[in-house]
C-alpha cells in the first residue's frame, strides 16, 4: 500500500478588465474560473497533466462570496480535503475528490471568496464513471489536450 | 476464514457511517438506493454513493484484508440487495486477495 500526499498550493491571477460588470467588480461567475484556474494549477503543482483517458468533471460546487474582487491580483489557494491524506493510497479506491479553495485579495489580503468543489472522473472513451486512482495514472501518463466540465 | 455475520455487521456499520444515517433507518426501512441520496445529509448524486461504497470497499481490505469489487447498480436497487452484493463478494474466495 503507498499512500499518496499532496500538499495546498497557491497561484496568483491578476483580474482582466473583462472579469468585471457593471459595478466594477468581478462577477461572481468569473469567480468560478479563478477557482477551475486554482484546481488546474493544483495538478500542475503535483505533476499532473491534462489528457489521458480519465478526466476530472465538476459534480458539485459550494461557493460563499465574502467580499467583492475589486481590479487587482488575487491569490487562489487549493488543498485537497478529502480523501485526506490517511484516506489515500493507491491501491484503494475512490471516487470523488473533494477540494477546499479559497480565494483572496491578493497576497495576505482578506477572503473574498471559499468553496467547496467536488470532482469526479470519467473513463473519456466509455463515459463510464472511473476513479480518482485511474485518473491519477492516467495524469501522470500524461497525453494530448484534455478538458474539465461541468456535468 | 471470517465470520459471516462479523463481515455483515462491518459492512452494515461501515456503509451508514459513510452514507451518514443511522444503520436502524438505512436497513429497516430497506431504502432504495435513489431514496438513500435524497435522504442522506452527506449525498448530493450517485458519484457520492461510489464513494459511500468505496470506502466500505476500502476498510474491508484495510481492516480484513478482503477486495471487494464495486456493484453496477440502478437507482432502484434495495440496499439489502447492496448488503448482499457485499457478502457474495467477500465470502466468495474467488474474490479474495491479501
Amino acid at each position: 500500500m503507498s499512500a499518496v500526499h499532496f500538499e495546498e498550493t497557491s497561484l496568483t491571477l491578476r483580474v482582466r478588465p473583462n472579469d468585471l460588470d457593471s459595478l466594477g467588480h468581478v462577477n461572481n461567475a468569473t469567480a468560478l474560473e479563478y477557482l477551475e484556474a486554482g484546481r488546474w494549477g493544483w495538478l500542475e503543482r503535483h505533476g499532473l497533466s491534462r489528457g489521458g483517458m480519465v478526466v476530472a468533471v465538476v459534480s458539485r460546487v459550494e461557493v460563499d462570496y465574502r467580499r467583492e474582487i475589486p481590479p487587482g491580483d488575487v491569490v487562489v489557494r487549493t488543498v485537497l480535503e478529502s480523501p485526506a491524506a490517511d484516506e489515500l493510497d493507491e491501491d484503494g479506491l475512490n471516487y470523488r475528490a473533494r477540494f477546499r479553495q479559497h480565494v483572496f485579495l491578493g497576497e495576505g489580503g482578506p477572503l473574498a471568496v471559499e468553496a467547496v468543489v467536488s470532482v469526479a472522473f470519467l473513463d473519456a472513451a466509455s463515459r463510464s464513471l472511473a476513479s480518482l486512482q485511474q485518473f491519477l495514472v492516467a495524469a501522470r501518463g500524461g497525453a494530448v489536450a484534455s478538458r474539465e466540465s461541468s456535468s | 476464514m471470517h465470520d459471516a455475520r462479523e463481515l455483515e455487521s462491518y459492512i452494515r456499520r461501515k456503509f451508514a457511517e459513510h452514507v451518514g444515517l443511522s444503520e436502524a433507518e438505512l436497513f429497516s426501512e430497506d431504502l432504495t438506493l435513489a431514496a438513500l441520496i435524497s435522504r442522506s445529509p452527506k449525498m448530493t448524486n450517485s458519484v457520492d454513493l461510489m464513494e459511500a461504497f468505496a470506502r466500505t470497499s476500502n476498510g474491508l481490505r484495510k481492516d480484513y484484508g478482503l477486495r471487494v469489487r464495486l456493484p453496477a447498480l440502478s437507482l432502484d436497487t434495495p440496499v439489502s440487495k447492496v448488503l448482499d452484493v457485499f457478502l457474495h463478494e467477500v465470502l466468495n474466495p474467488e474474490r479474495k486477495s491479501a
